[in-house]
């Protein structure tokens, strides 16, 4: 970038000691022939100063354990008793991207009326079901040993979206759940069961009229790498208003086991067809972990390869620094021993000239690593290409074979 | 964590700095690259045995690394997305952008100093390091940070002097 083409004349004329350097970057010079560039000094480094702070990341804020968050979205976004629930969440470190997008669409949800409803839903089905449980009040409509309550709550099926939750849902699910099934009887498992079902369908309905909306959907599909996820979470649209859910059952959930009472009104073509389309489902899922499998075993060498190149590359770099920094030293020591202009000058024309072969040096290492580079870095666009595609073509399949079911029925 | 007080007390002393020096670099996310700069300084501040003085040259070392992978990242995105990677030096058009940010007249003269000339003057100038600092964090020795200021300096005053005289 630097041309180094001054004539040795101008370089004489210009030439400023170390010392006068060093008083002109600490902005002590008081030479009024270097005012422009004291002020020039100046100017860059009051910067700072003029700067506005950066944005705290909801990632950052929950590391520091405090909310930094300065975001103006969540300013917008968050009413005042929101933070609470926000606050409850545990630092999952492992997948800070993916978190990451979670949390904002989670704020976006929680921002939303139905966000709201569902979250304040929440938290007072767990805390009257975690008191009802254990004793603290009594309920009349909930029965004494009743896991079911806290369960048919609208939450997320995302596990990491769970963990939004108030602590005091899992504490009440607990507290219903384990020291009282375990002592009960077969036959009043049963029975139980039986309720479940009956609670889950009085239950469900309501809020799911509400989540069906887009940002909630957003809100339980935040990964859109997931292409049967959301394939899934556009599946309700096209099905009838009776079976609101069906898109967020677990898909490893057999359809045998749904409650009678939801299945009366399907026809048995209706549910072999289902039947079907899940067994689709899991078959496409499997093909798209193989895949990706066979993609990754691909790249993992690759990337072991690119890792040893950029190693070469430091290493490179530090032999080249500790080369010319040596030469560059001796010449700067001789600089501060030299009184005579005409001897100055010359040496920073040395050093310059030293400067410039450090760098051509250093871009020379870069250049011979380069070639490398790109080539892993091109078999890295093929293999993710051909992965990308060949999983398109599972989910077009998949699409069609859906589609042709549907048009039999 | 019981050090949420003190990590406020950091990321509202020096995130600005962190931030400046990112943007001056080139860095097309600064206030991205500083929020992972903290994430990192603080991930390792039960390790940390120093002053605040060590603490910001672990700061701008974090900073410094950061910025050698977005980077490397951009050039690859380049070389993937043109096909020849000697159209397009790294970092591009982002850098001469975050220069711009820096005012127009500091903007140009920055512009003709070297990349190692000048990644010393931010961190002398924006960062505020000393020249044991500067040297710690850019891993070169203390003669070469004065020798580099020494050569940015002289250059910076030709260009304003050469300026001067076409005015």
């Amino acid at each position: 970038m630097n041309e180094h083409s001054d004539s040795w004349d101008e370089m004489h004329d210009n030439s400023l000691s170390p010392e006068e350097t060093e008083r002109l970057i600490s902005g002590t010079s008081d030479r009024p022939e270097l005012a422009d560039l004291a002020s020039l000094m100046a100017s860059v480094r009051a910067l700072p100063k003029a700067a506005d702070t950066p944005v705290v990341s909801p990632a950052l804020s929950e590391f520091v354990g405090v909310d930094l968050t300065s975001t103006p979205e969540h300013v917008v976004l968050l009413d005042a008793e929101v933070p609470e629930v926000m606050d409850v969440s545990t630092p999952q470190q492992a997948e800070p991207v993916r978190r990451n997008t979670m949390i904002g669409q989670l704020a976006a949800f929680v921002g939303t009326f139905g966000g709201k409803v569902a979250v304040c839903t929440t938290v007072a089905a767990a805390s009257v079901g975690g008191a009802h449980a254990t004793g603290a009040v009594d309920v009349p409509f909930l029965p004494d040993n009743d896991p079911v309550e806290v369960e048919t709550v609208d939450l997320p099926e995302d596990p990491d979206a769970l963990a939004f939750v108030d602590d005091e849902v899992d504490e009440a699910k607990d507290d219903i759940e384990k020291p009282e099934i375990d002592e009960l009887e077969d036959e009043d498992v049963e029975k139980f069961d039986e309720e479940e079902n009956d609670d889950k369908k009085g239950s469900e309905s309501p809020d799911s009229d509400e989540l069906e909306s887009k940002d909630e959907k957003d809100f339980f599909d935040p990964y859109p790498e997931h292409e049967l996820d959301e394939e899934k979470a556009e599946e309700p649209k096209e099905e009838p208003k009776a079976e609101p859910k069906k898109a967020e059952e677990p898909k490893a959930e057999p359809k045998k086991e749904e409650p009678k009472e939801e299945n009366g009104d399907k026809t048995e073509a209706q549910q072999a067809a289902e039947a079907l389309i899940g067994a689709l489902e899991e078959e496409v899922h499997a093909a798209k972990d193989a895949v990706r499998a066979e993609a990754t075993a691909l790249i993992n060498p690759l990337e072991q390869q690119r890792d040893g190149l950029l190693e070469e590359l430091t290493a490179a770099h530090l032999a080249i620094d500790d080369e010319w920094e040596g030469l560059i030293a001796s010449l700067i020591a001789d600089l501060e021993g030299t009184e005579g202009e005409v001897e100055r000058a010359a040496i920073e024309e040395q050093i310059g000239a030293a400067e410039e072969a450090w760098v051509a040096a250093r871009v020379a290492a870069e250049l011979e690593v380069d070639p490398r580079l790109n080539e892993i870095n091109e078999l890295f666009e093929v293999i993710e290409t051909e992965r990308d595609a060949e999983i398109d073509r599972l989910l077009n399949e998949f699409r069609e074979a859906v589609e042709e079911i549907r048009n039999s029925l | 964590m019981g050090h949420a007080p003190g990590f406020e007390w950091l990321w509202n002393r020096f995130s600005r700095q962190v931030s400046v020096f990112a943007a001056a670099q080139g860095s097309s996310d600064p206030g991205g690259i500083t929020n992972d700069v903290f994430l990192g300084a603080f991930g390792r501040v039960d390790t940390f045995f120093g002053n605040e003085d060590g603490f910001v040259s672990l700061l701008f070392s974090i900073a410094r690394n950061k910025l050698v992978d977005e980077h490397r990242r951009l050039r690859r995105q380049v070389q993937t997305s043109d096909g020849d990677p000697t159209d397009e030096p790294a970092g591009g058009d982002v850098e001469e952008d975050a220069l711009l940010s820096l005012g127009a007249e500091a903007a140009v003269l920055l512009e003709g100093l070297t990349d190692e000339q000048r990644e010393v003057l931010h961190l002398r100038l924006i960062a505020d390091l000393s020249i044991e600092q500067t040297a710690l964090v850019t891993g070169r020795s203390i003669n070469a940070v004065k020798a580099l200021q020494h050569r940015a300096t002289n250059s910076l005053r030709r260009t304003i002097s050469e300026e001067a005289v076409t005015k």
